[in-house]
């Protein structure tokens, strides 16, 4: 049996655990507890990790990692990013500016972007237009990176399994090896 | 979502500085709220004070994750064991606004005595 | 903003080397982005309108600038001997304006002779493409996120994402005509690939297996 890693990162209020929830098997652990920080009208924080896990069909099993959102625990970032499969960053466009919140993942996960399969959900869109998907792919194309962009409302399950299908989407270009290179071995 | 007023902030301060002249052997004590901001803070080394709050909010966390699933009711003290000392992150059961209080120890200091002023420090905050 | 192209055809040696030359002299600016180009197909074309067997093939270009006798420059797409230079950027600029306008129609045809042609033609995405080119459809988005981690022929995508070839191939012309898609000639002789950096943690054997698991997990 193997087991295998997929992160969740993002913003407090992004949608983080219930994204896990979404997928696993039964409900995840999280480590949230009391929210001081008067600015995020939020009753709980993860401030450790959320943990969740389905089982494939052949006994492996795959967890899922939710990152606390701020950047006061981006140690965490690391040690969770460690061996994942791919990372997943929720974005809620409902905050004041969702794209300097992303630069902060895109900073913190920058040496792990460099090879890790990486999808960007951005939730609440349709309340909020302003900035729209193009903005997004603008600004990652500015960092050079070209990742998914994908509208999410992580209540719904089957967005969720799309975020988890582009990363899937991304291990298949990695392991790809043309006709080419494999009739000249 | 409540805070702790300034005056509670000041006793609370005042209480990591007398453990830290008190206890030699004792390099740092940060009381932190339970989502990682530090509230008060006395060092003889060079940390931060705001990731120490960080780090001790999460090993509170997850230790606590860890004490509900082996149903051993609710958590009170980790202790990170090391090469060069140890760490104490102990849960500070404030009626209004739970805090975590992290204590870094030096080589040489007795964990059995740190430990026990470390609980008090705790009982004591816990009424701040 | 992506160039558009200009080719020629039929054209004299001197006056191709003068339309080189004046291309490269023109600034570009926030709304004329044009380049000289060997091969087509072209968003534009200059042809010798003089020569009656200089008829451009169809698909070649969308826009044709015709070089024509004086007392033949019937309409805007007309100039006459000698090239100026502000007659030619006049009518880039409108052409610009036309075909930022207007959707190219598909280039199908031409981009499959193109890619015989050159031993391969691998495409990459410089940037995620509208959510109105994905329209939501989960098929579009995983052949735009295999695109947007390496380069690949129509054929490639078709093999590793297992839909139908054609779909892969009208995929990439849509992305072809928003210029979102980089173009990556491969000669054929040299067609020997050096891998992708790999995931860190699949071991190749294992990974195929995992990939259909996960999906027949979630009925992907």
């Amino acid at each position: 049996m193997h087991e295998y890693k997929l992160l969740f990162t993002g913003t407090m209020g992004a949608g983080k655990t219930t994204a896990i929830g979404a997928v696993s098997d039964s409900a995840p652990l999280v480590t949230d507890v009391l929210n001081t920080d008067a600015s995020v009208a939020k009753a709980r924080t993860t401030v450790g990790l959320d943990f969740g896990q389905f089982t494939l069909d052949n006994g492996d099993r795959v967890r899922l990692f939710g990152t606390p959102g701020q950047s006061r625990f981006d140690f965490l970032w690391k040690i969770l990013a460690k061996n994942a499969l791919g990372l997943v960053i929720l974005a809620d466009n409902s905050r004041p500016d969702p794209l300097a919140d992303l630069t902060v993942y895109l900073d913190g996960f920058r040496e792990e972007l460099a090879t890790l399969p990486c999808v960007v959900g951005v939730g609440r869109l349709d309340s909020h237009a302003s900035p729209n998907l193009d903005d997004y792919a603008a600004l990652l194309a500015q960092r050079g990176l070209v990742l998914p962009l994908l509208p999410v409302d992580v209540r719904r399950r089957d967005d969720v399994v799309l975020l988890i299908d582009t990363l899937l989407a991304q291990l298949e270009a990695h392991l790809y090896e043309d006709e080419n290179h494999d009739d000249a071995e | 979502m409540t805070t702790l007023s300034e005056a509670s902030k000041t006793r609370a301060q005042n209480e990591v500085q007398r453990l830290l002249y008190d206890v030699s052997t004792v390099r740092a004590v940060v009381l932190a709220t339970i989502d990682g901001f530090d509230i008060a803070s006395a060092m003889r080394d060079e940390l931060e004070p705001a990731r120490i709050a960080a780090m001790a909010s999460s090993i509170s966390a997850i230790s606590e994750v860890v004490s509900q699933e082996a149903r051993l009711g609710r958590g009170k003290c980790v202790t990170l064991d090391t090469e060069e000392g140890f760490a104490l992150v102990h849960a500070v059961h404030h009626p209004q606004v739970p805090l975590v209080v992290n204590v870094i120890a030096g080589k040489d200091a007795i964990l059995g005595q740190i430990t026990y002023r470390v609980t008090q420090l705790a009982r004591s905050l816990a009424e701040i | 903003m992506t160039a558009f192209t200009l080719g020629v055809h039929n054209l004299p040696a001197a006056e191709v080397v003068l339309i080189k030359t004046l291309m490269r002299l023109f600034p570009a600016t926030a709304t004329f982005k044009w380049r000289f180009a060997e091969t087509g197909p072209f968003d534009a074309v200059v042809t010798d309108a003089t020569n009656a067997s200089s008829e451009v093939p169809a698909g070649l270009a969308r826009g044709v600038l015709k070089i024509t006798r004086t007392d033949a420059a019937t309409d805007a797409d007309c100039i006459t001997r000698p090239i100026r230079a502000e007659q030619l950027q006049e009518w880039l600029a409108l052409q610009g304006e036309l075909l930022r306008l207007v959707p190219r129609p598909s280039v199908r045809t031409e981009s499959r002779a193109v890619t015989t042609q050159a031993g391969g033609t691998r495409f990459k995405l410089r940037r995620w493409p509208s959510a109105a080119l994905l329209q939501n459809d989960p098929q579009r988005i995983r052949l735009a996120t295999l695109l947007s981690r390496r380069a690949l022929a129509a054929h490639e995508l078709a093999r590793i994402s297992r839909l139908p070839a054609e779909q892969c191939q009208a995929f990439v012309d849509s992305l072809q005509q928003t210029g979102l898609i980089e173009v990556v000639r491969v000669e054929a002789a040299a067609a020997k690939r050096k891998p992708a950096p790999s995931a860190p943690v699949l071991a190749r054997p294992l990974a195929g297996g995992l990939i259909d698991g996960i999906r027949r997990r979630f009925g992907l």
